[in-house]
């Protein structure tokens, strides 16, 4: 998991020197990056960053370091509005998944995996995880879109993290399927 | 939380691996401006942040309660419509009740082409279809809706239909499939009338031809075609439109709307369309692309 950097501190200890343009400059395409993978083919990625970055922004003076990362509370903001927006499943949905039993399937092994999927184009692949159901699209957008760990992740759902990391094989395992079915 | 150890197998897995790698295009260059501007793009019902039956259930009656004894204010959508000169009337030009929810005809463009209506829904749930029907039988055609419980429905009255201003009667089905008509009348405006159409070019890999510029009082539009090798790529930078109004302040839009063709070349083409609100008289600016690639002319609008 990313340490809390020496930056940080220095932001935590004092958060009003974060003026709105630094704000947008360190976590604008972060966000938007999970909005591109976390938004299904036809709502517009835009929309989601903007909104959660205004959200963001116009709560700045709220953030209290004292109960944790501005990297946490931002990515709280941004989770609970993609759930409210349908596009983040909820918590309910991964205990559900929890209950699915695995059933991973592996045609290929890792090195043959690792040369197909080379020849994936970027394309093609935001284009499968986009098409995934939503409580596979949130798993994957938080940990590949946002970079967030499984703690993170789980912080930002309100779940447990082995509770992710299980949902996060099952996500990546739906995926693998789909692509496979593609080639 | 420092000490938990990502499962190695999950930690090394190549797909991760690879969506880790993944490029996916920068923000566009608005989006940035907007976000400083603190412009809101979309509205969501905050009760779904609760998380229990009983909990969701509660707010969700103080909600609907609250939604009831206090007037509307303007949203992200109702903005737009602000935008568009569109004058919000004292009545409600309709609205009906069952199922538990009520939709409400705020206001709307009514010009003999298209038809711009903003609703209001009160309750949950996402809504499946929309259907409109013009005062002769004539099915509209339906483009979509835009928004959550604020929201715009977009349409275009059939060519041979009856004249702007008459009835039109909305369907509304819900998820479930519950069902909500209303029967509205909407002021008559006068059409957008055509504009100079600027020069195509290219786009980085893409061409693009203008086919069309018109505006009415409420509305800019822009139509194009633009040709590149997949959909994808073709919308992806299709969504990175621009419009400058006069006065240099960035325009939000109100619709975008591309269809595709399959050429014989194997390449898509498709057919793009970018409603703005009008902004008043002079020369716009519209901006296609993003980064390394732009695309811009001037679109005078006297």
């Amino acid at each position: 998991m990313e340490q809390i950097s020496a930056a940080d501190r220095a932001e935590a200890a004092a958060p009003a020197l974060i003026t709105p343009e630094v704000f947008a400059a360190r976590y604008l395409a972060r966000v938007h990056r999970f909005a591109v993978m976390v938004s299904p083919r036809g709502a517009d990625p835009q929309d989601l960053a903007q909104e959660a970055m205004v959200r963001a922004l116009g709560r700045l003076d709220r953030f209290d370091p004292s109960r944790g990362t501005m990297d946490a509370w931002l990515w709280r903001i941004v989770v609970n509005l993609a759930r409210d927006a349908g596009r983040v499943a909820g918590r309910t949905e991964l205990l559900m998944e929890r209950l699915v039993a695995v059933t991973a399937s592996r045609t290929a092994g890792p090195s043959a995996e690792a040369a197909a999927l080379g020849r994936i184009r970027d394309r093609e692949l935001i284009e499968a995880v986009r098409r995934l159901p939503r409580r596979h699209r949130s798993l994957i957008a938080l940990r590949y879109g946002a970079g967030l760990s499984s703690p993170e992740i789980a912080d930002a759902l309100g779940t447990t993290r082995m509770a992710v990391v299980q949902a996060t094989r099952r996500a990546l395992d739906r995926l693998r399927k789909d692509l496979e079915a593609q080639q | 939380m420092n000490d938990f150890k990502e499962p190695e197998e999950l930690a090394r897995d190549p797909l991760g691996a690879r969506l880790s790698a993944l490029e996916t295009a920068p923000p566009t260059s608005t989006l940035l401006p907007r976000v400083l501007a603190g412009a809101h793009a979309m509205r969501v019902r905050p009760w779904r942040r609760f998380q229990g039956a009983a909990v969701l259930a509660a707010a969700l009656a103080v909600l609907v309660v609250a939604g009831a004894a206090t007037p509307m204010t303007r949203n992200y959508i109702g903005g737009l419509f602000q935008q568009m000169n569109v004058v919000q009337p004292a009545a409600a030009l309709a609205s009906v009740t069952a199922h538990g929810r009520t939709i409400t005809a705020l206001s709307g463009v009514d010009d003999g082409q298209v038809v711009l209506l903003n609703l209001h829904a009160t309750g949950s749930g996402a809504f499946r279809d929309f259907s409109e029907v013009d005062a002769g039988g004539q099915p509209l055609k339906v483009y979509g809706a835009r928004g959550s419980d604020d929201f715009l429905l977009l349409s275009k009255r059939p060519d041979d239909g009856v004249r702007p201003g008459t009835p039109i009667t909305v369907h509304v089905t819900g998820a479930g499939g519950e069902t909500w008509t209303l029967r509205v009348i909407i002021h008559a405006s006068s059409p957008p009338t055509a504009r100079p159409v600027p020069a195509g070019g290219t786009l980085g890999p893409l061409g693009v031809t203008f086919t069309g510029v018109r505006a009415s009082d409420h509305y800019i539009l822009v139509t194009a075609d633009v040709t590149g090798r997949d959909e994808f790529s073709v919308l992806d930078t299709l969504g990175k439109a621009a419009l400058t109004a006069p006065g240099g302040q960035l325009i939000a839009s109100v619709w975008n709307q591309g269809t595709e063709d399959k050429l014989p070349d194997g390449q898509v083409r498709v057919h793009a369309e970018w409603y703005w609100p009008r902004q008043g008289s002079g020369d716009y600016r519209l901006t296609l692309g993003d980064g390394g690639a732009t695309l811009t002319r001037t679109l005078p609008i006297t």
